[in-house]
């Protein structure tokens, strides 16, 4: 696994422009924030995206030029390559998650704005958010490459989205009380909320690590 | 070494059925037209591609079978598969080193010195050349037992042929357990090079014969309609109507000098085997 993250990694070194483009972004985003939480998750997000977004574009490097035929030639398994391509997603979406929250914190302190227990749940929240971006988008671009899978990917978010405003129509029309739910929710302690939404976002991941693993090695080059 | 019993695959206007076997401390050949089945017969041996039937056993294992460090005894060139173009020699370099625990470090950067090959330029801007040597240096750093390669000198001159060739023959003077299976469509590397050349047409193999017995007995036979009619037909492999009679392709090439002295026979080059195999009728 070690070769192929040097690989990755060596791969993503040529995309630094655009790495400190999107930087610049976000910090514009954090200094014209004046503190405010969205804004400030708005710009941890945006970075934390396109990291993930980099994290994938690995997979269309392995493709240019027909390279996948002789790069799985090499000794590792499929399973190891998919691992990888999630270790490598996760240590590249992971980091610019903590590079661009640590400059937040540090913006927060420098102007001595409030810096509170739910500004770290807010930070916090945007980890499962990460962790199910990549659940969806890696078995899409192993299954259908880089360039259709995004297509694909945009169907499959659009289906969820029907799917969403179908189950709000058949609450409405059933009369089903949600509220109680709601209200238990909101009783919750955020720690407890934020642990129990990870935990549901690493299931994700592990199912899409599954899932994965089982489109590779049914893969032909 | 590496044996294939067999192996079917079958695409939509295409089907490979073949059976080879490169016993070790040997140079083998794969020869055919483009489209012929090499390269699908290579995957099939890397489990890049699942075969419908048959077997194939690399060091004794069949691919499902295959584990890293075995991974690890394979040297690899595909024709039209590389490293991604973006990377540079010097990336490689890692990488191999991280992946191989026999990789030759020394030996590679040697070569690349000696070939000529830039070491931090990208290598989709490389000459065919160049990758050529690459993808062959690749294959032979990390003491590897079997080499596949699968068209290693196409789009190369003359002069970098040459310095393909001689890398395989320094890497087979190493170790007298080393083989190598190689296709190739330009049969004059294939004649210098392999102990013994496989024909493959349409996804068949047609023909498998020792390269010393392939040029010294078989012939082309060159005769006239009425010596055609009084030919011993029994040693014919091939026959091909031409304007001044017919052409026969004969593994017997002594039997057909000694009994017709007024036939012309041509001794037989593989590009005209195969274009008999190929072409020519079976009687």
């Amino acid at each position: 696994m070690k070769g192929l993250l040097i690989k990755d990694f060596h791969l993503m070194k040529m995309q630094k422009n655009y790495f400190l483009l999107i930087l610049m972004i976000s910090l514009a985003f954090i200094f014209s924030s004046k503190g405010n939480q969205g804004a400030l998750s708005y710009a941890i997000g945006f970075f934390c995206i396109t990291g993930t977004l980099f994290a994938m574009s690995t997979v269309s490097y392995d493709e240019f030029d027909n390279g996948n035929p002789f790069l799985f030639s090499l000794p590792f398994t499929r399973k190891t390559y998919v691992l990888e391509k999630y270790c490598f997603g996760l240590i590249v979406g992971i980091g610019f998650w903590l590079l661009c929250t640590l400059l937040s914190v540090f913006f927060l302190v420098f102007n001595k704005l409030p810096f509170t227990g739910e500004r770290v749940g807010s930070f916090l929240l945007l980890v499962p958010l990460f962790l199910v971006l990549l659940s969806v988008m890696l078995p899409f671009t192993l299954k259908y490459g880089g360039e259709k899978s995004r297509l694909m990917i945009i169907g499959f978010v659009g289906g969820i989205l029907l799917l969403g405003f179908l189950l709000s129509s058949a609450i409405r029309l059933l009369n089903l009380d949600l509220s109680s739910f709601l209200s238990f929710l909101s009783t919750l302690d955020y720690r407890v909320l934020l642990a129990g939404i990870l935990a549901a976002a690493c299931l994700i991941l592990l199912c899409s690590l599954k899932l994965s693993i089982s489109i590779v090695r049914k893969k032909e080059f | 070494m590496l044996s294939i019993d067999h192996l079917r695959k079958t695409y939509k206007n295409f089907t490979l059925d073949c059976s080879l076997t490169v016993p070790a401390g040997r140079i083998t050949g794969l020869i055919g037209q483009n489209g012929a089945g090499k390269s699908t017969a290579f995957k099939a041996i890397l489990g890049l591609i699942t075969p419908d039937s048959g077997e194939i056993r690399v060091f004794g294992k069949t691919p499902d079978e295959f584990t890293v460090s075995d991974k690890q005894k394979l040297g690899v060139v595909l024709s039209d598969s590389g490293f991604s173009g973006y990377l540079t020699i010097n990336d490689i370099l890692r990488i191999l080193g991280s992946m191989y625990d026999t990789f030759d470090r020394d030996f590679f950067l040697k070569k690349v010195q000696s070939f000529q090959l830039p070491q931090n330029k990208k290598i989709k801007e490389f000459s065919t050349g160049m990758k050529a040597k690459l993808k062959l240096l690749t294959a032979v750093s990390h003491d590897a037992r079997l080499l596949i390669l699968d068209e290693p000198t196409a789009g190369l001159d003359v002069i970098a042929r040459d310095e393909v060739l001689e890398l395989l023959r320094e890497f087979m003077e190493k170790d007298e357990t080393r083989s190598i299976l190689i296709s190739s469509h330009i049969s004059s590397d294939l004649e210098t090079l392999c102990d013994d050349l496989y024909m493959i047409d349409n996804g068949t193999i047609i023909l498998h014969e020792d390269t010393d017995i392939l040029l010294s007995n078989y012939a082309i036979l060159k005769t006239e309609e009425a010596q055609f009619d009084r030919l011993d037909r029994q040693y014919l492999l091939r026959c091909r109507k031409e304007n001044y009679g017919y052409s026969c392709l004969t593994a017997e090439k002594q039997y057909y000098m000694e009994n017709y002295p007024d036939i012309v026979v041509e001794k037989g080059t593989i590009d005209d085997v195969i274009s008999m195999m190929i072409r020519g009728e079976k009687l």
